[in-house]
């Protein structure tokens, strides 16, 4: 009998089991546990899409390694195999029965994504992608589903004991939430790590990741497997004489060691994450002379659907450096080809990408004028260390985030003119380069277009490109322009955020003083994808998180200190700090820009949305926070603290700090308030420090200068419990 | 079809000998009925048929090839009842039936409808496996080793757990099956072997004791066969293997095979059991 016919008659069984149908309808029920968990999520696609297809993916793979144990061992269990064995080889009939649980385990994946899809695309409203929300499932819970399967199956075949696979499937599931392996992309074979899902961009480089991942553990999965089919038992034998006698099909034991080997390659070759230590250095700097170029040019593709960049960078040399020299790029890209002069030269690559980067070294031949041209690709790599957490360069459908090294090859050369650069991306993209709009493209024959333009900078530092709206307002006579995800087009009609802008622009204009701009007087507000985690602000430019528009931020009237108030204290950020009011955090650990921000945040919330809610979501908030830290043991004793681990003596060391710029320094702004007579005092000295910021611009303003301001001494804002403790309203702030 | 043991020896990883220096013919048609105390070695046997063992020594050949290398053409035509075995329990007779026919290859509703006829199950064939009494599992298990009308049947104990009608009809049905094709039965009851086998094998600590028709089996107790009634209470002599002991009203009648009857016992006409008997008596050995 075939492979196919005996799958067929398997799973018609399997159809006729209730056992099979119970742990069916579980299945379809485990999205469940993962809608009714975690709720701080930042975006919606995380907590509709991520959260469920996660929690699913983990529980229902466990579910169902149960029942494949539970399943194979009741045919030994019941002596049914005595007459199965009879009909059949044992062999293909493990293989059939295997295949019909993964068909099954595929069924109960695509069921889920059927049962769930109008719920989560209710939830998630306009943000709903039908087409990323069935990914999810089929790369997350379906495949984990198989390896899982595959797993306990191997362990049953192999031990041919049900507590036993039991306890080796759960030593395996307890890996993935190990301290090895939690905050390893390529490990976590059973919870797949997501840290946050894009709402308006997509977050394809996680289904990316993933569906690799997935691979590399299917194929690991599928080699353990084919070896415990070789010790499926015949003739009576125990396993090791099974095994022995099952090396015979040869077959087996080439495709087992196939797939291990593939595994291991997929393994070792990822090219998601470099492979640097943590004892390195961030950032190299290249050591040669600084060579000058009379023109820079970059010519850039990058393709959405394998996430890989392509392009050639041509500089102008008039007096090339002949010695050896190198260039810098992300460790996922290679160099194809290098000429000068249209004269091909050697170059070799260094696999040391220790520190973030890939080096090239390679030798101009005669110090003679020429064009050098480099060619180069790849997938863009993650740090390790900043792994998991800072996903800095990817290319994804609907939103392209590169820069420096990710960008283009690093050299230590200059060009006074800037570069221009061509750049090749999905139709419905916008992009900015270098924090500014590039306005001019050609369309091209597959749905891309080609931007070009002339930049200012002679390197590609930041690009920037998503599926972008622009919305042009005037706001206490700055020019703005909102740029927001196409999908958040809705939201922002809906809730007038471009007026949201305008208060901000109102209050601090009317406050501090007219924000420092460019010479036009505009200024661009930027949504970049939640995926970044983070983003930046220059002059005239300001990057807000993308969740600040989720409809969950939006509707979530009880959070108070909102993701809408995050977008606020950045917006203040071009006041204080940035390219307004400039701080030294030299020689403290407590003055920053970020407390005289939240501060002013505060104060703007308090106006907008009265004194109650400022003290309750702010004021509480910061002595709430004071207070745990200055309850924390090691605080009290730090003579104690060199017997921790390194790792959380840094962890306490990152806690304590962002106490102090975002709890600490607040709370003592507050008592600096009223110690300076009241609000009205404190706006003054404010908007004096603020009209006096080109004297700081260099050296910074201090804490000093600060208390210089408002005339007070350190030891006037030293915090006592009275000011923290929570309950003491009559705290001298 | 044609199956042949060549001096087969089985021993266990245990240390246990089950068959030693075994040689065995069938050729179909042929209906062989196995006779063999408990632990004599014959579910070893059928094992071995089966391609369920490897034995230790010796060779097995199906139509004159190693059974090693015939097991898919062995399972494609056999037909096979363990002694015990296990059903899946969620499903109904029809379903288990139709699954087995699946893996067999059977195609068609009509064999599974045979076959439950067959078994006096059809009316039965919707109920859950779970609810069935002892002897209606007993008979899905024989249903399924009937399933595609087999060349090789092994039936290890078929009628155990079957009313005394049930089993005759059953003996019948083996028998009628055996026209063309080869039926290995093993069994205790000597009197089924009697009514349906052609030729009987008696196996006894793992020796082929006798292998041949049941008539001649019979013909070389003839004499050896006696019946004496014990009025005193000794109903043993040495040598003597008891078949039976009766009471009746002026003692009790005791039927014994030996090699040499004792003096007060009158011979009698054997039958299979007490061929079977004086069989292992005299050529196993046992007292």
């Amino acid at each position: 009998m075939s492979l196919i016919s005996l799958y067929r008659v398997e799973l018609r069984r399997m159809f006729l089991s209730r056992r099979i149908w119970v742990g069916a309808l579980c299945g379809i029920l485990t999205p469940l546990l993962g809608v009714i968990g975690n709720e701080t999520l930042p975006s919606v696609s995380s907590r509709y899409i991520a959260n469920p297809v996660l929690t699913a993916t983990a529980v229902s793979a466990m579910l169902w390694a149960v029942l494949i144990i539970l399943e194979a061992s009741r045919l030994h269990r019941s002596g049914v195999y005595l007459l199965t064995d009879a009909a059949s080889s044992p062999r293909a009939l493990s293989a059939a029965r295997m295949a019909a649980a993964m068909t099954v385990t595929a069924a109960v994946s695509i069921l889920c994504a059927i049962v769930y899809l109008p719920y989560t695309a209710v939830k998630m409203e306009y943000l709903f992608d039908p087409v990323f929300y069935a990914a999810n499932y089929l790369i997350f819970m379906l495949l984990t589903g198989w390896i899982s399967v595959l797993f306990a199956d191997t362990f049953y075949q192999i031990t041919r004991r049900v507590e036993l696979s039991v306890i080796l499937y759960a030593l395996l599931a307890y890996f993935n939430f190990s301290g090895y392996a939690q905050n390893d992309y390529f490990m976590r074979w059973l919870y797949p790590y997501v840290i946050v899902y894009s709402d308006g961009f997509q977050s394809w480089w996680f289904l990316r990741i993933g569906f690799y991942t997935r691979l590399m553990w299917l194929c690991i999965a599928l080699a353990s497997w084919m070896f415990s089919l070789l010790c499926v038992r015949k003739y009576e034998k125990n396993a090791a004489v099974s095994l022995i006698r099952g090396m015979r099909r040869v077959y087996l034991p080439v495709l087992t060691v196939c797939f291990a080997v593939l595994g291991a390659g997929l393994w070792k070759y990822q090219p998601f994450i470099d492979h640097e230590t943590d004892s390195e250095v961030n950032n190299r700097m290249i050591d040669t002379p600084t060579t000058n170029a009379s023109a820079i040019r970059y010519f850039l593709t990058a393709e959405p659907v394998t996430g890989r960049l392509s392009g050639r960078a041509e500089y102008d040399l008039k007096e090339p450096y002949t010695g050896e020299d190198k260039l810098y790029l992300n460790p996922g890209y290679r160099v194809s080809r290098m000429s000068y002069g249209g004269k091909e030269i050697a170059f070799r690559t260094v696999d040391d990408d220790n520190a973030g980067v890939r080096s090239t070294y390679f030798t101009i031949p005669e110090k003679k004028e020429g064009t050098l041209v480099i060619e180069f690709g790849g997938l863009p790599q993650l740090r390790k260390t900043h792994a998991p957490y800072i996903i800095a360069a990817f290319i994804d459908w609907e939103s392209i985030q590169l820069g420096m090294r990710s960008a283009a090859p690093m050299l230590n050369y200059a060009c006074r003119d800037g570069a221009e650069v061509e750049i090749t991306i999905p139709g419905s993209l916008t992009p900015y380069l270098n924090d500014l709009p590039m306005t001019e493209y050609v369309e091209c024959e597959n749905g891309m277009k080609t931007w070009k333009c002339r930049t200012q900078e002679d390197a590609i530092y930041n690009f920037v490109a998503g599926a972008y709206e622009t919305d042009t307002f005037t706001a206490s006579d700055t020019n703005i322009h909102f740029v927001y995800g196409k999908a958040y087009e809705q939201a922002v009609r809906q809730y007038d955020i471009n007026q949201a802008v305008k208060d901000v622009f109102a209050y601090c204009s009317r406050h501090y003083g007219a924000l420092g701009l460019t010479q036009d007087q505009t200024m661009r507000l930027q949504q970049v994808t939640a995926m970044l985690m983070g983003g930046h602000a220059r002059e005239g430019y300001l990057e807000w998180f993308e969740t600040v528009l989720s409809p969950i931020t939006l509707a979530d009237a009880d959070k108070g200190a909102s993701a809408t108030e995050v977008f606020i204290h950045e917006m203040i950020h071009q006041w204080w700090g940035g390219y307004g009011l400039v701080c030294s955090e030299e020689g403290s650990n407590l003055w920053s820009e970020e407390g005289i921000t939240v501060y002013a945040t505060y104060r703007l919330v308090k106006e907008k949305y009265g004194e109650l809610y400022a003290k309750q979501y702010y004021v509480d908030n910061w002595r709430k926070t004071v207070e745990m830290q200055e309850r924390n043991f090691y605080n009290r004793h730090p003579e104690y603290l060199e017997h921790l681990p390194e790792k959380y003596q840094t962890q306490l060391s990152m806690e304590n700090e962002s106490t102090n710029w975002y709890d600490r320094m607040p709370l003592m702004i507050l008592k600096a308030e009223k110690l300076v007579g009241g609000e009205e005092n404190m706006d003054k000295i404010m908007r004096k420090m603020y009209a006096d910021r080109g004297d700081y611009a260099q050296i910074g303003f201090t804490y000093a200068d600060f208390l210089d301001y408002c005339g007070l001494s350190e030891s006037d804002l030293e915090l006592t419990p009275k000011d923290y403790m929570t309950g003491e309203e009559d705290a001298g702030v | 079809m044609d199956i042949t043991m060549n001096h087969i020896t089985m021993i266990y990883p245990s240390g246990k000998k089950a068959l030693q220096d075994v040689s065995v013919h069938a050729k179909s048609p042929g209906f062989i009925g196995v006779l063999g105390p408990n632990g004599a070695g014959k579910t070893t046997l059928m094992k071995l048929l089966i391609a369920g063992l490897l034995p230790t020594k010796g060779e097995i050949l199906l139509d004159g090839k190693p059974l090693l290398s015939q097991e898919k053409k062995l399972k494609a035509q056999l037909g096979y009842l363990p002694q015990s075995f296990g059903l899946y329990e969620e499903l109904t007779v029809w379903q288990f039936l139709d699954y087995m026919a699946a893996l067999k290859g059977v195609k068609g509703k009509a064999a599974i409808e045979e076959v439950l006829m067959r078994t006096n199950m059809t009316e039965r064939k919707k109920a859950r496996i779970r609810s069935l009494s002892g002897g209606q599992r007993q008979r899905v298990g024989i249903a399924q080793a009937l399933l595609g009308d087999p060349k090789l049947m092994i039936l290890d104990e078929p009628t155990v757990g079957l009313d005394p009608e049930e089993r005759v009809k059953f003996r019948n049905i083996f028998s009628e099956m055996a026209q063309n094709k080869i039926i290995l039965l093993s069994t205790h009851i000597v009197e089924d072997v009697q009514a349906v086998c052609s030729r009987v094998l008696v196996i006894y600590d793992g020796r082929i004791l006798y292998d041949g028709s049941p008539s001649e089996l019979i013909q070389e107790t003839a004499g050896h066969v006696g019946i004496y009634l014990s009025a005193d209470g000794q109903t043993v002599f040495d040598g003597c293997q008891m078949v039976s002991k009766v009471n009746v009203s002026d003692g009790i009648q005791c039927r014994v095979v030996a090699q040499e009857l004792p003096e007060c016992a009158k011979t009698a006409e054997p039958t299979l059991e007490d061929a079977y008997l004086y069989c292992i008596h005299r050529k196993g050995g046992r007292q």
